[in-house]
């Protein structure tokens, strides 16, 4: 374990982290991994999955589906921290029928059973490893999925953090920044706060122009919420 | 092959109590050669906002400090881990992110009190719920630098995740808002105007507005951007 995790903290790119994580999971048992950020609530981007060793069909057939919103099991194994086997996820829940005919597609191209890995990162940007087991592929033994799904999430942070120094860097706010977003984000107009801190309402609207610059947002609720997400501020 | 961190995640897999847990987790950092553990478990989504702190070995007045200082606020460290998902290195810090002023006297004060090299783990977990561990006071220094530190972090995020689930889960839907509601205030949080809404989701102006005054009502706020803080600080949606 010491040394995939090594290797995979060391990789200088997303395709070597990629290709150390896919060939970890082939030597344990798992012929086919795939990997992506899950869209949520934020403007994050949703990137689109890497796979390997999918067939064609597979993938196209999972991606000509709003897949990030009928495939159920990420979602699952998201919320319980824990990895979900495919198969029991789906016998486990009553589908709606977008859902339904999700899976009815997919069982057609595919013959495999598989566990959804959940990775969570920094500023909630979460991602999904998936890995499949294809008939021939030898037995997984015990510990073997904890063991994948740590490496995995070691990826994941290590694909998070080749653009998270650029973000600190540019997006450190002033202390007179942060006390004002922080009024901003209990709902205070720039009149009010321009009030309760004894200056003008022009020094509010200059200083709010600098938070959006540096937040990379253009309204005052996007400010806040980012703020909150980046921890400059408390909620 | 150092088979130690593979044993301790199966160790954790296995661990039936918190206290188990707490218990097997400071034990193999000490072995690893640190002699203090720190947990600050953060709100949903707020990072800085701490709800429970665990510790083993710190000594008694920089803990007292710690926390009059408000458990992480302006602690640059945490902040850089928490941002960057990797482990971060205490001495680091100040030579590759710029401080602010509270960051740089948070810094001094803890340095008074003789707090010295320390790893920071950012840990994440489900709906928001990120945590820092803190690992100091080593048997001996070189370990700050040789030490394997991505296997260290995952042992504490296993032991983060394991926490989780062996609490009660919290029912979905308890917050007492309807899927529609937290949709709406998804859009709200980035900053679409209700008229845009209301394109986004083909419904009526008037309907985002109902919406919104029952998402107020119930969130015990008064305007959209207090709203949208209230759903981030509880983990309803994401910032």
């Amino acid at each position: 374990m010491d040394v995939i995790l090594r290797r995979i903290a060391d990789a200088p790119s997303l395709p070597l982290i990629w290709r150390h994580l896919t060939r970890f999971c082939r030597r344990h048992g798992f012929s086919a991994s795939s990997y992506y950020i899950v869209r949520s609530g934020s403007s994050l981007p949703a990137a689109v999955p890497l796979q390997d060793g999918f067939t064609r069909e597979e993938v196209e057939t999972y991606m000509s589906f709003d897949f990030q919103r009928l495939d159920i099991v990420p979602r699952i194994a998201l919320a319980a921290g824990v990895p979900v086997r495919w198969t029991e996820a789906w016998a486990n829940r009553q589908l709606t029928p977008e859902e339904s005919a999700f899976v009815n597609a997919m069982r057609k191209v595919s013959f495999s059973d598989g566990f959804s890995l959940p990775c969570y990162g920094p500023n909630g940007r979460n991602a999904i490893v998936g890995v499949a087991q294809r008939p021939g592929d030898p037995e997984v033994e015990p510990g073997v999925l904890t063991l994948l799904h740590f490496v995995a999430q070691s990826a994941h942070l290590r694909i998070c953090a080749q653009f998270a120094d650029e973000m600190l860097l540019d997006r450190q706010l002033s202390s007179r920044e942060k006390e004002i977003l922080d009024w901003v984000a209990r709902g205070k107009s720039n009149t009010v706060i321009a009030d309760i801190l004894e200056i003008s309402p022009g020094t509010v609207d200059t200083y709010m122009r600098r938070i959006y610059e540096k937040l990379d947002v253009s309204d005052r609720t996007s400010a806040a919420v980012k703020g909150v997400g980046l921890g400059l501020i408390a909620a | 092959m150092n088979a130690t961190n593979e044993h301790v995640l199966r160790q954790i897999e296995k661990a039936e109590s918190l206290a188990a847990l707490w218990a097997l987790t400071v034990r193999h950092f000490r072995a690893q050669g640190f002699e203090a553990v720190g947990y600050i478990l953060f709100d949903h989504g707020n990072i800085g906002q701490a709800v429970a702190l665990l510790e083993h070995g710190f000594p008694s007045d920089v803990l007292s400090t710690y926390a009059a200082l408000g458990y992480g606020r302006n602690d640059a460290t945490l902040r850089v881990a928490m941002a960057t998902g990797s482990p971060v290195l205490r001495s680091k810090v100040p030579e590759h992110y710029k401080l602010s002023r509270e960051e740089a006297w948070h810094r001094k004060v803890m340095e008074g009190l003789g707090v010295g090299e320390l790893l920071a783990l950012p840990l994440y977990g489900p709906g928001g719920r990120d945590a820092l561990c803190a690992l100091t006071r080593a048997a001996d220094p070189a370990l700050f630098e040789q030490a394997n530190v991505v296997a260290l972090q995952m042992v504490a995020q296993a032991a983060h995740l394991k926490a989780f689930s062996m609490r009660t889960v919290e029912p979905a839907g308890g917050h007492g808002l309807s899927p529609r509601e937290v949709e709406i205030l998804r859009w709200v949080a980035q900053g679409k105007s209700n008229g845009v809404i209301a394109e986004i989701l083909e419904i009526s102006i008037g309907t985002v507005d109902t919406y919104l005054r029952r998402l107020f009502e119930k969130l015990e706020v008064a305007d959209r951007t207090s709203a949208a803080v209230k759903g981030v600080s509880m983990g309803l949606i994401r910032a």
